[in-house]
């Protein structure tokens, strides 16, 4: 694996991004300063990270209902993405999508999606773009265990390997579908061969490792470029939180989420991970995360200070008007 | 100028807007047809009413698509696509399966631009067939237009002639919003005067396709050609009409309807569609509420009963609205009562 | 080209369709002047005269003397001398001259010089009148639809034009080339500074009503820029530019009848008014349904534009008149009145009235009800049910209700006896019966005695509620006003709109004290609002 210091340095930034982010916005539900149902990416850093890391703004991702993740690593501006949570005129969506729907197309963000398994089919066209218009890019498609027993995620599936088109699939098991495990809803408990049955290849990777997932996207998108069809990448992973925001995690042990903190964190992996092998050292990660701290800080300050959208704002970015 | 079909003008505005857009596809089931069969005959098909014919040969495999049976995954390809520098024309065979493929309709496609702020353009065109006439029973005839017009975010194309149809693709097809355009198929093989070249048809203007003093008619899509020998058979006893074809439906041309209204006081509107939260309903609600006080009596509506499409020939002739039904109408309209 | 000038059978008013040929005062070989007579013209209302507001030479009288035409019928030819015959003779064998509006523009309606202004009222009449051969003819030459839309409208014979389009075929703009260099074709009347001569409207963007409210007014649409969607121009855009220069509302409608509500237009219909009778006052010039009462009220039908000067005529007195005259004023003067008036809900007798009137043959009224029941309150306080003499008091022991019929030149009050003791049917019927032979003058004097008790309904007109004079020698005069809607707290609190009627009672005090007076209403708000009593 050939990766540059320049880029881990990079890699845990948006990490730390993506866990400081949430963890304000936690805080913040909880002090009543955002509305709306918000569901939080915390504990699966390391699959939006690693995968995103190979990705340009050429290539486009389609996210999910738990998307503040997926933007941050394909490069959202966070201030933007803090304003549109606290629905603010100058959010990145004008304050009209909220949470559930931040999207950039610059950056190839196609957006997170309020509805499971509403994202594959979109990706699906979103790859063909790609081959038709031979931009040399390829779509990528999150979904959750709970998205993968949809059957618009199964027709995507399908039609990419028909079309051959460069499409990635992504599936993050973080164990649950809303408030049901992996384990009773998915009938196989094995989403792995059920997508290769579809006749695409899956890569494998270690969802609390950065690494290991960034490795499976290299595979993946080598494959996909180069006019290999489509592929998948499964990475089981966690959530540090709820389905949503509320959520009294009553499906869950006492103890779970405190002992996948302990020892499932992506964060706590990567840095020992690079200190031990001596690929960074700890005070660079020390400064990242400080800087981190600050620019959430700022977001968040910016985010409440904005002007709240007006009435009339309701009526613009439509397409017929009466 | 030559008389051609509803078939062949939107197989032309297909090939027209191809060819001169390299952006364009096309994808749907059986748009080409033939993948996979074991005649080796790749244009099998060309779509199910053939309106897709000749397409493959010309533009070949990247832009003329054949897909699963996939509805979902085929509109929300194209939502894709659109998102992403193509300008999809997708094709649902028969527009009653969009009951499989809703969410990409109603919760993307209709979505994108104002969910995210503006920033998205979606320049997708979804082809369906609808309509009755054809004893294609409940899953395969209906006219599900109001359903769509209903959903903020989503043009709604319903031509009623092949001249029409023509020029309403492609501005639909340049438009950059995603526009449903439904076929009647039993209006495919009605023929009229197109011209050879590109014309567009701008969303939102109706059509006057008949005018007069004593009752504006509105009539849609299949419905337009059995307004006009009514309205043409009524203009020899001296009562005349007002035709409206509105066209589109979303944008609705409230401007035409309820000039119209305003001069005759009197209002027929004729569609397909059951009567519950119709495009008829909904024109008779604006009129009673933006024409009330022009009104010389209560509007009527004739519309399909509040039932699935029937099958029998007997059925099917019965559920249909009826020149007979039609004139009737206007004529009660006329007594005031 | 412009030399030949069809005549053609004016349009004088609303109602003209036709008119006959009375007389001609040229003849062909004649010049005309400018004011000159043309000819005697008869319509189903008048004889009026045509005068030419062109000069040439009167080269054919195409219509003789007692031939009837339709509006817009050719009746002859004018032409300059130096046009040939057969130019005429082709002109006449290859084309119906135009019979549209626009050219109508050289004959003028000698004693309504705002024919222009009828004219706009009635456009889709003018439009009929282009000559459905010339359209069949214009159906074989090749050309565009618009192009044939164009020409029927304009009155051109399109086998006179060379296409240019497609295959020789005509397109707009050949036919507005040629009508642009045939003035005769569109020499459209000038009603005011803003107009053009030749219209092209049809390829403006336009709606269609503003395209047809333009070329009543004769606007040209590219002076205007249009508000709606795509810019295009609509009637809002045309009234606007109208107003601004001066020309007249266009509404045809509004012209000829105001418009109106559904409940005034329903209003009309069934009192019989025509809606051009009424004089709007309501919003936008609307007519209300108190405008219909009143155009009802109003004599002639209430709009004459020119009434006779008040004093002017004396009209004798009818005997009716002069009975009426004698016996309130006597009442007036001396017959002690008070008056007692209250609300009843009505919504019960309306259901009631509804549900009888859905059985077969029942045609039941809200004064049948009103009848019956001020028979049974009658029956309940005998003390109203009276007549004061010098004598004594004269005391019924049946209420025969006496009810007050408007007939023309005054009113009559036939009497239902012993409507207490009849059903409602029955009164019904009898009222009905009464009420006919009232307009027909053929009461006999027996329908008109012995009545005890009257009752006097203008709640059909509206009004609200009134006082009436007795017509002695009864004691008591019921008034009933209009039933209205009105809001009424319930005992929980609620509010609930009700139907209710304000009655007034008028009474003789020599014979009826206010707290009998009083006790009758009681007993008769008690039947309405319970009517089931009054089937029994």
């Amino acid at each position: 694996m050939q990766i540059s210091r320049e880029q881990m340095l990079r890699a845990y930034r948006q990490m730390v991004t993506i866990r400081e982010f949430e963890e304000r916005i936690h805080v913040d539900i909880q002090r009543g300063g955002i509305a709306g149902f918000t569901h939080l990416y915390a504990g699966q850093e390391a699959v939006a990270v690693g995968v995103c890391e190979h990705l340009t703004d050429t290539d486009t991702i389609i996210s999910t209902h738990r998307g503040h993740g997926h933007c941050i690593a394909k490069g959202c501006d966070v201030i933007g993405m803090m304003k549109e949570i606290y629905g603010r005129q100058d959010g990145l969506c004008k304050g009209k999508g909220g949470s559930m729907h931040i999207a950039d197309l610059d950056r190839g963000m196609l957006g997170a999606n309020g509805i499971v398994g509403g994202g594959p089919p979109i990706a699906v066209g979103a790859a063909i773009s790609a081959k038709v218009l031979k931009t040399g890019g390829v779509a990528v498609s999150f979904s959750g265990d709970g998205a993968s027993n949809q059957g618009t995620v199964f027709e995507a599936m399908n039609m990419a390997v028909v079309l051959k088109v460069p499409k990635i699939f992504v599936f993050e098991n973080n164990g649950y579908s809303e408030h049901t495990g992996f384990s009773y809803a998915v009938g196989s408990k094995d989403i792995v061969r059920r997508t290769e049955g579809f006749g695409m290849p899956v890569f494998k990777a270690d969802g609390y490792d950065f690494f290991s997932v960034y490795e499976a996207m290299r595979q993946a998108t080598e494959l996909s470029r180069q006019g290999g069809g489509p592929c998948a990448i499964y990475a089981e992973c966690t959530r540090f939180f709820g389905h949503f925001e509320g959520d009294p995690q009553l499906y869950r042990a006492k103890d779970e989420v405190a002992r996948l903190r302990a020892e499932n964190d992506s964060l706590k992996i990567f840095r020992q991970r690079v200190t031990e092998a001596n690929l960074l050292p700890g005070g660079d990660l020390d400064q990242v995360e400080g800087e981190v701290r600050d620019l959430i800080d700022r977001a968040v300050r910016e985010a409440v200070a904005a002007p709240a959208p007006t009435a009339a704002d309701v009526l613009t970015d439509v397409y017929i008007s009466y | 100028m030559p008389k051609i079909s509803m078939r062949q003008a939107i197989n032309d505005a297909l090939h027209l807007e191809m060819e001169r857009d390299p952006r364009v596809i096309v994808l749907g089931e059986d748009v080409s047809g033939g993948a996979g069969g074991t005649s080796g005959e790749r244009e099998a098909a060309g779509g199910v009413f053939g309106l897709t014919k000749g397409l493959l040969p010309r533009f070949g495999e990247d832009r003329v698509i054949d897909t699963p049976i996939s509805e979902s995954c085929i509109v929300g390809a194209a939502n894709g696509a659109a998102l992403t520098g193509l300008r999809p024309v997708a094709e649902i065979m028969f527009a009653d399966f969009v009951g499989v493929c809703m969410d990409q309709l109603l919760n993307q496609a209709a979505k994108f631009r104002y969910m995210f702020g503006g920033k998205a353009r979606t320049p997708l065109v979804i082809r369906m067939t609808c309509g009755g006439g054809m004893n294609a029973a409940a899953q395969h005839s209906q006219t599900i237009y109001p359903i769509l017009t209903s959903i903020p975010g989503l043009k709604v194309v319903i031509p009623s002639n092949a001249y029409d149809a023509k020029g309403l693709l492609l501005t639909a097809i340049r438009d950059d919003d995603p526009v449903i355009f439904f076929e009647h198929k039993s209006l495919y093989m009605d023929e009229c005067e197109v011209p050879d070249g590109d014309y567009t048809i701008p969303f939102g203007e109706a059509a006057m396709v008949r005018e007069g003093e004593h009752v504006t008619v509105v009539a849609l899509a299949r419905m337009v050609p059995l307004a006009i020998g009514v309205v043409d058979k009524l203009a020899a006893e001296g009562i005349t009409c007002d035709l409206i074809d509105p066209r589109t439906t979303s944008p609705l041309d409230e401007e035409s309807i309820l000039e119209s209204v305003r001069a005759t006081g009197r209002l027929v509107v004729v569609d397909e569609s059951p009567p519950r939260c119709s495009v008829a309903a909904d024109i008779a609600a604006m009129a009673a509420e933006k024409a009330f006080h022009h009104l010389k009596a209560p509007i009527i509506q004739v519309t399909a009963p509040h039932t699935p499409v029937p099958f029998a020939r007997e059925l099917e002739a019965a559920y249909l609205p009826s020149p007979e039904k039609i004139e009737a109408a206007i004529r009660k309209v006329l007594s005031g009562r | 080209m412009n030399a030949i000038t069809p005549i053609i059978m004016p349009k004088w008013g609303l109602e003209m369709s036709e008119g006959t040929i009375s007389n001609w005062h040229v003849a062909e070989g004649q010049t005309l002047s400018r004011g000159m007579e043309i000819v005697d013209i008869e319509t189903a209302k008048i004889v009026n005269t045509l005068e030419s507001d062109l000069e040439g030479v009167v080269r054919r009288l195409i219509a003789p003397v007692g031939q009837t035409l339709p509006v817009g019928a050719l009746i002859a030819i004018v032409a300059d001398a130096a046009v040939s015959d057969a130019d005429i003779d082709r002109y006449l064998r290859g084309d119906t001259p135009a019979q549209t509006a626009a050219n109508s523009a050289p004959t003028s309606a000698p004693t309504l010089d705002t024919a222009p202004v009828i004219d706009r009222t009635e456009p889709a009449a003018a439009e009929r009148a282009a000559d459905p051969d010339l359209a069949r003819r214009n159906e074989g030459v090749p050309a565009t639809p618009l192009a044939r839309r164009i020409a029927n409208r304009h009155g051109v014979n399109l086998s006179r034009i060379t296409g240019t389009g497609r295959n020789g075929r005509v397109n707009q703009e050949d036919v507005e080339a040629f009508i642009a260099a045939n003035p005769a074709m569109t020499s459209a009347p000038a009603p005011a500074p803003a107009v053009t001569a030749a219209l092209d409207n049809r390829s403006v963007h336009a709606t269609s009503h503003a395209i047809r409210m333009a070329n009543r007014l004769g606007i040209d649409l590219k002076r205007l820029a249009g508000t709606g969607r795509h810019g295009r121009v609509n009637v809002a855009d045309v009234e606007r530019f109208a107003a601004a220069s001066g020309l007249t509302a266009p509404a045809p409608v509004a012209s000829i009848a105001p418009p109106a509500g559904p409940a005034a237009r329903k209003l009309a219909a069934d009192l019989g008014v025509s809606l051009s009778s009424v004089n709007p006052t309501g919003p936008k010039g609307h007519a209300t349904k108190e405008d219909v009462r009143n155009a009802l009220a109003a004599p002639a039908g209430g709009l004459d534009p020119d009434p006779i000067p008040k004093g002017r005529d004396l009209v004798p007195h009818t005997a009716m008149r002069r009975a009426i005259a004698t016996a309130l004023t006597a009442a007036k003067r001396d017959v002690p009145h008070f008056y007692l008036t209250a609300d009843i809900l009505m919504d019960e007798v309306l259901s009631l009235r509804g549900q009888l009137n859905a059985m077969a043959g029942a045609k039941i009224s809200v004064n049948d009800f009103i009848v019956r029941a001020s028979a049974l309150a009658l029956g309940d306080v005998p003390d109203v049910n009276v007549q004061w003499t010098d004598a004594g008091m004269r005391r019924f022991n049946m209420a025969n209700i006496a009810i007050a019929v408007a007939i023309e030149g005054g009113l009559v009050t036939p009497v239902v006896r012993d409507a207490g003791g009849k059903p409602l049917r029955t009164i019904a019927a009898e009222t009905a019966a009464l009420a006919s032979r009232a307009r027909d003058r053929r009461l006999t004097q027996a329908d008109l005695s012995d009545g005890s008790f009257t009752v006097s309904n203008l709640g059909m007109f509206g009004v609200r509620d009134f006082q009436a004079i007795i017509a002695p020698p009864q004691a008591a005069i019921l008034a009933v006003g209009a039933t209205r809607r009105e809001a009424r707290e319930e005992a929980n609190g609620a509010m609930r709109f009700r139907s209710v009627m304000s009655v007034t009672l008028s009474c003789d005090h020599r014979a009826i004290d206010g707290a009998i007076g009083a006790r009758f209403l009681a007993a008769l708000r008690q039947h309405l609002e319970q009517p089931l009593g009054l089937l029994s």
